[in-house]
């Protein structure tokens, strides 16, 4: 079917009747957006499948806002080769006719619901029982037309108008009912065990169950870990006791070993105690022997003492004279040498040294003569310069002169009066006279003398009387000149006060009495400075002077004892006499320090002699002292054995009993080892043998005991019952397991089976739709996606990217490619069914999303598809689509006809 | 002199039961039962002894709780003497039972008969009792038991535990089957095998309660009269035991081998007291209805008997079953899977089908003829 002409009328937007054209081929309706076009598609549809007489909310919208007319519309299409018009009215008044042109004039067929039923018939749509039409109610349309009204793809499968239009082409065959049942029951039967993904579900009971088992097989290596432990529990028992056995036999071999060697001991330990006699026997008699011979020894070394003692005693009496005569000598050395020095050498030197005083004192009082000298002529010096000095002041203070700030003040006045002069002057009115004939006399008041030139300076208002003239009043200059006039007097008044103070007829007098004063402080300043210079040479020169003449009085007395001759002379020979007493009390000085030395020298050797002798006496009183002490122990020791004689008989007899003793000893000896030490070494063995067998016989028992606990405990613990339960839990849910297992793997089988089948008959089904589809989706994406997987319903699920040979669910792509993947699918389909008459193809702008170069590939395909079907393309942008050979319609203004009625 | 005693052996308490599924416990359980009964039984016969021919306990790892009931009912067979054999699963090794501190709480008249030793039982009765002190052994265990003396006119009961050289595949604790004769035994009272056999003087009481599907005539003790030394020893056979374990695995084609099975269940015994194992073999062409009759029958037993072990996958419908598959996706699925299980591999989506086990495949061959069947119902 394809349409020739749409006109409506109160339609939405439509107020007016709108008429469009549309050419077999590619049509653009073009408009901006709310422009009207998807309501030329709602015409379309509303007109050739809905019931004129809907009511329903969908009709009910198409009246426009605030009318209450009709809608109307009529659509011109062909189907079959022969063409219809279809013109509907609806609400107001509604109508259904369908004409059909028989020799280019419309003849009515039908109106009413006969005009309905038969226009379903002609489209292969179905009748709505209540509601509007939707797409499953348009027949072929369904696929053909993708208004913005309409899903992507139907949500089941395409409607029988779509089926039978494909009948003869692509063969849909559905699934009977039984399929579609059993299908859906495996698939129900796979989900049962099955997630979507092919992993077991984890809540079905085969989920479960494999879920919950290794836990169970966790416990039950538990329990049969410990049913283990028990057993080897028993097996270290079985080995103790085995041990324990062995180890009991060993014990009573031990014991009766034991046993026999205790007899044997009893014998030893007689033997023992005879040994320990017969030693006593031999030590007591050696110690006797040993007593004696150290009393002898010890006698014949005192002895020996005592005669070493007596010849070093012998020596040291020698040493004691000897030192006692030398220390004698000493000190009488030591004496002399004491007597040279004090008695003979000090006393001159005593006597040289009051000479040398003295004549120092000489020498200083002619040294202090001289700075008196000296001191007192200063002082004259001091004092005439201060007379001097004095005058000048005098001079000054009687000076009635200007000081230098009086003098500059003085003059500052004067200058000042004289620039005031001048500026008055400068100021000042002349007056001239220049007579002609006579000269007259000019008397002023207030008197102003006249100048040589014979001008008058007038400065303040002033009355010439000129004789036999008249008075000529002279006002003076402005109060500037009178300013300058007050100053100039003011100054001038200043002036002569300087000079009435001063005595001074003007300036110069100033200057001769300022120049005075000056020439008088030059002069002071002069002779102060020498004053100080003067003064400066000997500082404190009164004090100096004080001093050195108490100085030369001190020192004359000291001098005084020296003979009057010698106090007369001069100082030369003052030095000569010091220089010679000088060498001669260094002489004595050095004799006195050898007779001081002489005698401390033989004062120490005294004294270490007088030492020395002490030592000699103490050491030869100790020499005799040891004599005596070994004289009494000797005495001593002879008490218990009498004579000498009598004690080495006596030493000779207890050696003779040490020997018989020891020989005793040595003859019972001969045979110990074997009666005694053996037999006791054996048993002590023997004893430590029992001992340690004991001890590891407890040590059995003890663990005996430990492990019969652990087996008793594990019994307690219920763990046979716990362990046979657990199997039997174990065994259960393996087989339950395994019976689940072969049923999922069977329904996964059987689910998988079953689709496989299916695919392959879709494939097969669906093939020449999609051999076109794929050509023009591997242009489109530039072999990107290779393929569009379909369903047996023809539905799109998804592409194929060939580049990583992958499925793509539809819901991957983005909403652009996924609007033309089923712009693309529908294509197909109506370039399959058109082959033996043209349809119309309707895209209601869903192609905004593509981008320019999608957008050109695009219109390739349009172009092509072009070939079989007519395409109505809305967009609100016709730039896209420059490439297609379109016939523009630009809504609604192509439509727009001013005064025209609906076509009868 | 005569002698009257009660021969009873491997009561094996506190087994685990495991065939017995999620009645374990409740096996365990009946087995103290019948324990009590063999002691009102001893003493109603008012015997002169009682012989416990070894395997009283089923494993020394037996709980302590087991050991200590088993202590208080052999106390309960008290004034009558005990005499108890270690056996193969209780044999006297270190730390076992034995050892421990709940058997020390025997009372005076249980005897632990722990070294092959004559034992003076009462005036004029001995026994010679033959103790295992391993659990497996190649050597005779009546061994050692002296031939009659002379003089020696005492009633001589051998106690022993092992296999007669006479029984058929045993070879643990070999007895040879003359011992009775070679050793001048009026009576060998034998445990072990779990059935009760006699041969000759030598006998087996069996098991006093089925352990097993495999058991011939367990479930009983045997009172033994001997009127004198040298006679021949009178026995008879007391059923004790509650439980009957048995196992079939019936053909099934039609309806009547179903009420085979039904018949021959009630005719073993009263159903609550019953342990089965039923494998049935369906015939190939095994209709549905048939499958459902024999879910009928495993349901009504579930709930009767004591235990049932039927696998439920048992009554999968055979992949032979007869079934009208519509032309179509579904008999071609059906089809693949039948050459798969006749060894071909399938064209197209089918070929998967072979890499899958012969039991899943056969399984998706029944899910599918079943929903296909379900469905045309």
């Amino acid at each position: 079917m394809i349409i020739e002409r749409i006109s409506v009328k109160n339609w939405r937007g439509y107020r007016e009747l709108h008429a469009f054209q549309f050419e077999d081929g590619i049509n653009l309706l073009a408009g901006r957006n709310e422009a009207g076009k998807s309501t030329l598609f709602e015409v379309l549809t509303r007109v050739l499948f809905d019931r004129h007489n809907s009511k329903t909310e969908e009709i009910r919208a198409i009246q426009p806002v605030g009318s209450s007319l009709g809608p109307e519309a009529q659509v011109e299409f062909q189907v079959d080769g022969k063409r219809y018009r279809a013109a509907k009215t609806f609400l107001q008044n509604p109508q259904s006719a369908l004409y059909s042109d028989r020799g280019g004039t419309w003849e009515l067929d039908h109106e009413g619901d006969a005009a309905d039923a038969q226009l379903r018939e002609i489209l292969r749509g179905e009748a709505t029982a209540r509601t509007a039409a939707r797409p499953e109610h348009r027949g072929l349309a369904q696929a053909l037309w993708y208004l913005q009204s309409d899903g992507p793809v139907p949500e089941k499968s395409w409607s029988d108008g779509v089926k039978e239009g494909l009948q003869g082409l692509v063969e849909l065959a559905a699934r009977s009912p039984t399929e579609t049942a059993v299908m859906e029951r495996a698939s129900a039967s796979y989900r049962e065990y099955w997630t979507p993904t092919g992993r077991v579900a984890s809540r079905s009971d085969l989920g479960r169950l494999q879920a919950d088992l290794p836990e169970l097989e966790e416990r039950l290596a538990a329990l049969r870990d410990k049913a283990e432990a028990v057993e080897s529990y028993r097996a270290d028992l079985e080995e103790i006791q085995s041990l324990q056995q062995e180890k009991s036999g060993e014990l009573e071999k031990a014991k009766a070993e034991l046993a026999k060697l205790s007899t044997q001991v009893e014998e030893a330990d007689k033997l023992e105690q005879e040994r320990d006699a017969k030693e006593q026997a031999k030590n007591e008699a050696a110690q006797e022997a040993e007593g004696i011979q150290r009393d002898l020894a010890e006698i014949d070394e005192r002895q020996g003492k005592i005669k070493k003692q007596e010849t070093i005693g012998e020596e040291l009496e020698g040493s004691l004279a000897d030192a006692t005569a030398q220390a004698k000598a000493e000190s009488a050395l030591s004496d002399l040498h004491a007597r040279r020095w004090k008695e003979e050498l000090e006393p001159t030197l005593k006597r040289l040294e009051e000479e040398l005083r003295a004549l120092r004192a000489l020498e200083r009082v002619r040294k202090l003569e001289k700075d008196q000298k000296r001191l007192e002529l200063h002082l004259e010096r001091v004092s005439g310069v201060e007379t001097k000095l004095e005058e000048q002041r005098t001079l000054r203070a009687e000076l009635v002169a200007p000081d230098e700030k009086e003098w500059r003040r003085f003059a500052t006045a004067s200058e000042n009066q004289n620039v005031l002069e001048a500026k008055v002057a400068a100021s000042a009115v002349r007056v001239g006279f220049e007579w002609t004939g006579k000269t007259r006399k000019v008397k002023t008041q207030p008197p102003v003398a006249a100048s040589e030139d014979h001008e008058y300076v007038v400065t303040q208002p002033t009355e010439f009387r000129v004789e036999g003239v008249g008075k000529v009043r002279v006002r003076s200059g402005a109060s500037a000149l009178d300013g300058l006039v007050t100053q100039r007097d003011a100054a001038l008044h200043e002036v002569r006060e300087f000079l009435t103070r001063f005595n001074v007829p003007d300036a110069d007098g100033m200057a001769a009495l300022r120049e005075e004063r000056r020439e008088l402080d030059r002069t002071i300043a002069t002779l102060e400075g020498n004053l100080e210079e003067t003064e400066g040479t000997e500082p404190d020169a009164k004090e100096e002077l004080a001093r050195v003449k108490r100085g030369v009085e001190e020192e004359t007395r000291v001098a005084g004892t020296l003979p009057a001759e010698m106090r007369q002379q001069g100082g030369q020979w003052i030095r000569d006499q010091i220089a010679d007493k000088e060498r001669e009390k260094e002489g004595l000085v050095r004799d006195i320090e050898e007779e001081q030395e002489a005698e401390k020298a033989a004062t120490k050797r005294h004294i270490d002699l007088v030492e020395a002798r002490g030592a000699a006496s103490t050491k030869l009183a100790e020499h005799k002292a040891a004599i005596k002490s070994h004289q009494e122990r000797i005495s001593k020791i002879l008490e218990s054995y009498g004579t000498m004689e009598q004690l080495r008989k006596l030493a000779s007899s207890a050696e003779k009993q040490v020997e018989t003793a020891t020989a005793d000893l040595e003859a019972f000896l001969s045979d110990y080892e074997e009666k005694v030490v053996t037999p006791k070494r054996l048993h002590e063995q023997a004893q430590s043998r029992v001992r340690d067998l004991e001890s590891q016989l407890g040590d059995l028992r003890t663990q005996t005991a430990e492990i019969r606990g652990h087996i008793e405990e594990a019994a307690d613990q219920g763990s046979y019952s716990q362990l046979a339960d657990t199997e039997i839990e174990v065994d259960r849910r393996k087989k339950r397991i395994a019976v689940l297992k072969r049923r999922a793997d069977g329904a996964m089988l059987l689910n998988s089976l079953l689709l496989g089948r299916e695919k392959q008959r879709s494939a097969v089904l669906s093939g020449p739709i999609q051999e076109l589809v794929n050509r023009w989706l591997r242009l489109l994406t530039e072999e990107n996606y290779d393929s569009l997987e379909i369903d047996h319903d023809l539905r799109p699920s998804g592409v194929h990217m060939a580049r990583y040979d992958a499925k793509l669910p539809l819901t991957s792509l983005s909403h652009g490619a996924r609007e033309q993947v089923v712009v693309l699918l529908r294509l197909g389909i109506a370039v399959l069914v058109s082959k033996e008459e043209r349809n119309l193809v309707v895209i209601d702008d869903r192609l905004v999303n593509a981008d320019p170069v999608r957008m050109k590939r695009l219109c390739l395909v349009l172009d092509e598809a072009a070939k079989d079907c007519q395409i109505v393309i809305a967009t609100c942008n016709d730039t896209p689509y420059a490439g297609l050979q379109a016939h523009v319609v630009r809504v609604p203004v192509d439509g727009n006809v001013v005064s025209a009625e609906m076509s009868n | 002199m005569s002698v009257k005693f009660l021969h009873t052996a491997d009561w094996q308490l506190g087994m685990k039961a495991l065939q017995a599924g999620e009645k374990a416990k409740e096996v365990r359980a009946k087995r103290f039962e019948t324990g009590a009964r063999v002691v009102k039984l001893a003493k109603s016969e008012n015997v002169d002894f009682v012989l416990l021919a070894g395997d009283l306990f089923e494993n020394h790892d037996v709980d302590g709780v087991v050991v200590r009931k088993t202590v208080a009912m052999l106390n309960s067979f008290s004034p009558i003497p005990v005499f108890v054999l270690p056996g193969n699963h209780d044999p006297l090794v270190a730390g076992g039972i034995w050892d421990g501190q709940s058997w020390q709480q025997v009372g005076d008249h249980v005897t632990l008969m722990r070294e092959p030793a004559e034992l003076q039982v009462q005036d004029g009765t001995a026994l010679y009792p033959a103790p295992l002190k391993q659990k497996q052994s190649t050597l005779d265990p009546t061994d050692w038991i002296p031939a009659r003396a002379a003089a020696d006119d005492r009633i001589r009961i051998g106690v022993a535990h092992g296999a007669l050289d006479v029984l058929p595949e045993r070879g643990n604790f070999p007895i040879a089957a003359t011992r009775p004769i070679e050793a001048g035994l009026d009576y060998l009272a034998l445990g072990d095998w779990h059935g009760f056999v006699q041969h000759g003087k030598a006998a087996y009481s069996g098991t006093m309660e089925q352990t097993s599907f495999s058991e011939k005539d367990p479930g009983n003790v045997a009172i033994v009269g001997i009127s004198g030394p040298g006679a021949d020893p009178v026995l008879t056979k007391h059923p004790v035991g509650a439980l009957k374990w048995t196992e079939y695995e019936p053909t099934i084609s039609d309806a009547t081998d179903i009420d085979s099975l039904r018949k021959a269940v009630n005719d073993a015994g009263p159903i609550p007291g019953q342990l089965l194992r039923i494998i049935p073999r369906l015939d190939q062409l095994a209709s549905l209805d048939l499958l459902e009759d024999l879910r009928s029958l495993r349901q009504e037993l579930r709930e009767e008997a004591f235990f049932v072990d039927w696998p439920v996958e048992t009554l999968d419908a055979p992949p032979g079953a007869p079934v009208s598959l519509p032309e179509g996706l579904l008999a071609e699925v059906d089809e693949d899977l039948g050459d798969v299980l006749e060894g071909k591999i399938p064209e197209g989506p089918g070929r998967e089908a072979a890499a899958a086990s012969e039991e899943v495949v056969r399984e998706a061959r029944s899910l599918l003829r079943r929903l296909v069947a379900e469905e045309q119902q």
